[in-house]
C-alpha cells in the first residue's frame, strides 16, 4: 500500500465526514459539544452530512390554513396563499413547506407569529382587507379497520384565528 | 485495517463513468427544481416579499443566507434584482456543473449558492433538498479529488474511496430510515410518535390518503396489501447494508431500492426526490466502478511475427502500457521475479500489477479494456478458451506470405 500525503489528506476527511454522517443519522446533537458545538453543527448543516433519515417514520396528519378575508364591503371571501392547481408539482411541494412548518414550531408564540406572517402577505395582495380569518384545519383519516367499514377521511377544525390590519388582535373561537 | 486502506488507496481506481452520470443526473434534477420555482422565488426567499417573512421562523444555522447576502447587497442593488440574479447565477453554475464545463469551479459555486438559498428558505425544504446539500457536496469531492483539465475536457475519474464514501452513505440512510420507521420511539426524540404506523399498514394509508400527498384514490387498497408494502419496505431498508455487502442480492437490492423509489415518485408525486435516489442507488451499486488505473504500467506479450497479431495489437496500441513482441525479448525469461515461467509462444500474455491473464482471458480483457466493459470473464468458458488455444497453435497459417515459410514451420513444429 503506498500512501502519499493526498491520499491521506483525503482519506482522513472522508473518514472524518462519514463520522459526521453516522452521527446525525443516530440524532446526535453537534452543539452540545463544547467549544466546537456550532461550528460542528453548521458543517453538518453546508454539507448534508447532520441530516437524520427518518423519512416518513411517522406518517403525520394533513395540516391545512384556509383564509377568510373581510373587506369593507363584501361578505367573507376565502383566498389562499397559493394556488397549487396552476403551478408545477415540485413549486407545489415547496410552497406546502411553508405551511408544513406550523407544525414544526415548538411554541405558542412562534406559531401565532408564522399565522400574523401568512396573514401579512395576504394583506399585501388584498389591500382592502380589514380582517383576515384564519382557520387550521386537521385530515383526519380513519384506522385501517374503520376504512374498511367504509368511513372516509374528514377535515376537522382545530382552531381559528382573527387578525386584523391596524392592530393585531386574536380571538380563539 | 490494512485490507481496508489497500482497497481504498488500490491501483484501481473508479471509472469516470459513474462520476459523470451523477453530475448529470444531479445537476438534471437541481436544474429542473430551480427552473420551475424561477416565478416563485420571492414567495419563497425574499425576507420582505416571501409568504413567510424573515426572522419569523429561526435560523437553520449562523452560516449566511442568501438573505444575508441580499441584505449586504442592497446598498449597491436593490433586493428586487439582486434576489433574481442570484438564483438565475446559481442555475448557470448548475448547467455549467451539468454540462462538465469548469466542472470544479461550477460545483463549488453551485454548493454555495445552493446553501445559501437552502438556509434562507429551509422552512419549505423537503427530503430532496437535504439530499440534494448531501450531493452537491459530495460532487464537490469528486470534483476536488482529481486533476482538472482545462477547458471543456470533462472530469477524470476519482479516487475509488469516494465511490466507497457514497456507498456506505446510502448504507446509513436506508439503514437508519428503516430502524426509524420500525423504532420511531427509539431513534426519533419524539415521545408523541406511535410506532404501530409501520406495523398495522395505515402508515401507507396515511401517505397516500392525505390530499397533498396522494395523487390517486386508494381508500380501496386492501389491507393486506398495505401491510405487504409497509413489511417490505422495513424488510428492504433495514436490510440493505447486508444486501449489497453480499455480491449475489446486490443488484436485486439496489434494483428494488429503486422499484421503491418510483413507486413513491408515481404514488405521492414526489419526482425529484425519487430521481435523485435512483441517481444515487445507481451510481453507487448498479454501474461498474472500477477501472485500471490507467497510469499504471502494463505489458503484454504477443508474437511480433504473427501476422493476425500484429495487426489486432496495432489495434490496441493506442491503449496504455507497454507491447512487447517476444521475438524481440534478450531471452525466454524476461522478468526473474515475475510470475512470468511459462512459454510465450504458447499464447498472448498481459501482466498488470503482477496479475497476469493468458490466452483467450488475455485478449477479451484487452479488448474489453478498449471498450470499457469487463470481457476477461469470458475467457474463462472452454469453447471460448479452446478456441483461441485452436487459433495460437495454427496463426501461422493466418494471412502470412511465402516470405515467412520458415518461421511458420518453427511455430507450428
Amino acid at each position: 500500500v503506498r500512501l502519499n500525503l493526498r491520499k491521506i489528506t483525503l482519506l482522513v476527511f472522508l473518514a472524518a465526514n462519514m463520522a459526521f454522517v453516522v452521527a446525525g443519522a443516530l440524532r446526535f446533537k453537534f452543539e452540545t459539544i463544547p467549544l466546537v458545538g456550532e461550528v460542528a453543527s453548521d458543517y453538518g448543516i453546508a454539507t448534508g452530512s447532520s441530516n437524520s433519515f427518518g423519512f416518513f417514520c411517522s406518517v403525520p396528519l394533513q395540516l391545512r390554513p384556509r383564509f377568510f378575508v373581510d373587506g369593507p364591503s363584501e361578505k367573507e371571501q376565502e383566498v389562499s396563499l397559493f394556488d397549487a392547481q396552476r403551478m408545477s408539482r415540485e413549486a407545489e411541494l415547496h410552497h406546502l413547506g411553508t405551511i408544513g412548518v406550523f407544525k414544526d414550531v415548538p411554541d405558542k408564540t412562534g406559531r401565532d407569529q408564522l399565522i400574523r406572517s401568512w396573514a401579512a402577505t395576504l394583506f399585501t395582495r388584498f389591500p382592502d382587507t380589514l380582517s383576515i380569518t384564519v382557520r387550521l384545519e386537521l385530515y383526519e383519516i380513519p384506522t385501517p379497520e374503520e376504512l374498511r367499514r367504509g368511513e372516509k377521511p374528514v377535515w376537522r377544525v382545530v382552531n381559528s384565528i382573527r387578525v386584523t390590519r391596524v392592530k393585531y388582535r386574536k380571538e380563539t373561537r | 485495517m490494512k485490507l481496508l486502506v489497500a482497497e481504498l488507496t488500490s491501483p484501481y481506481v473508479a471509472s469516470p463513468l459513474p462520476a459523470r452520470v451523477f453530475r448529470v443526473g444531479v445537476g438534471v434534477i437541481s436544474f429542473y427544481t430551480q427552473w420551475t420555482l424561477i416565478p416563485y422565488v420571492f414567495d419563497l426567499y425574499s425576507t420582505r416579499y416571501g409568504i413567510v417573512q424573515g426572522g419569523t421562523i429561526g435560523r437553520l444555522t449562523y452560516l449566511p443566507t442568501i438573505q444575508d447576502l441580499v441584505a449586504w447587497l442592497s446598498p449597491f442593488v436593490p433586493e428586487r434584482a439582486s434576489l433574481p440574479l442570484l438564483f438565475v447565477t446559481n442555475m448557470t453554475a448548475t448547467l455549467a456543473m451539468t454540462l462538465g464545463l469548469w466542472p470544479r469551479a461550477s460545483a463549488i459555486v453551485t454548493w454555495v449558492l445552493t446553501s445559501l438559498f437552502f438556509f434562507a428558505g429551509h422552512a419549505q425544504a423537503y427530503g430532496v433538498d437535504f439530499f440534494r446539500q448531501t450531493y452537491l457536496f459530495f460532487l464537490v469531492q469528486v470534483a476536488c479529488a482529481t486533476r482538472q483539465r482545462r477547458g471543456l475536457a470533462p472530469l477524470p475519474a476519482p479516487p475509488l474511496a469516494v465511490y466507497r464514501w457514497l456507498q456506505f452513505f446510502l448504507c446509513i440512510v436506508y439503514c437508519t430510515s428503516g430502524l426509524s420507521k420500525a423504532f420511531p420511539d427509539v431513534f426519533v426524540d419524539r415521545a408523541i410518535l406511535s410506532n404501530r404506523q409501520w406495523f398495522d399498514g395505515s402508515a401507507i394509508y396515511r401517505a397516500l390518503l392525505r390530499p397533498d400527498l396522494g395523487r390517486y384514490d386508494f381508500s380501496w387498497l386492501p389491507h393486506w396489501i398495505a401491510c405487504t408494502i409497509c413489511w417490505g419496505t422495513l424488510f428492504l431498508e433495514i436490510g440493505f447494508p447486508l444486501f449489497v455487502a453480499i455480491k449475489r442480492t446486490r443488484r436485486a437490492a439496489a434494483l428494488a431500492v429503486c422499484a421503491m423509489h418510483m413507486g413513491i415518485a408515481v404514488t405521492m408525486g414526489l419526482w425529484t426526490f425519487s430521481a435523485t435516489m435512483i441517481t444515487a442507488v445507481t451510481v453507487a451499486y448498479l454501474l461498474p466502478a472500477k477501472r485500471l488505473n490507467r497510469t499504471s504500467e502494463r505489458l503484454v506479450f504477443y508474437d511480433g511475427r504473427c501476422v493476425v497479431c500484429h495487426r489486432v495489437i496495432a489495434w490496441f496500441s493506442a491503449m496504455r502500457g507497454g507491447f512487447v513482441p517476444i521475438r524481440q525479448l534478450p531471452s525466454r525469461r524476461l522478468y526473474t521475479h515475475s510470475p512470468l515461467e511459462f512459454d510465450l509462444h504458447r499464447e498472448m500474455y498481459v501482466v498488470d500489477h503482477n496479475k497476469c491473464c493468458s490466452g483467450a482471458a488475455a485478449f477479451l480483457s484487452l479488448l474489453g479494456d478498449s471498450c470499457g466493459v469487463p470481457l476477461a470473464w469470458l475467457g474463462r468458458w472452454s469453447t471460448v478458451r479452446h478456441a483461441y488455444q485452436w487459433f495460437a497453435k495454427y496463426r501461422a497459417r493466418f494471412g502470412c506470405a511465402a516470405a515467412c515459410e520458415r518461421h511458420c514451420r518453427s511455430i507450428t513444429d
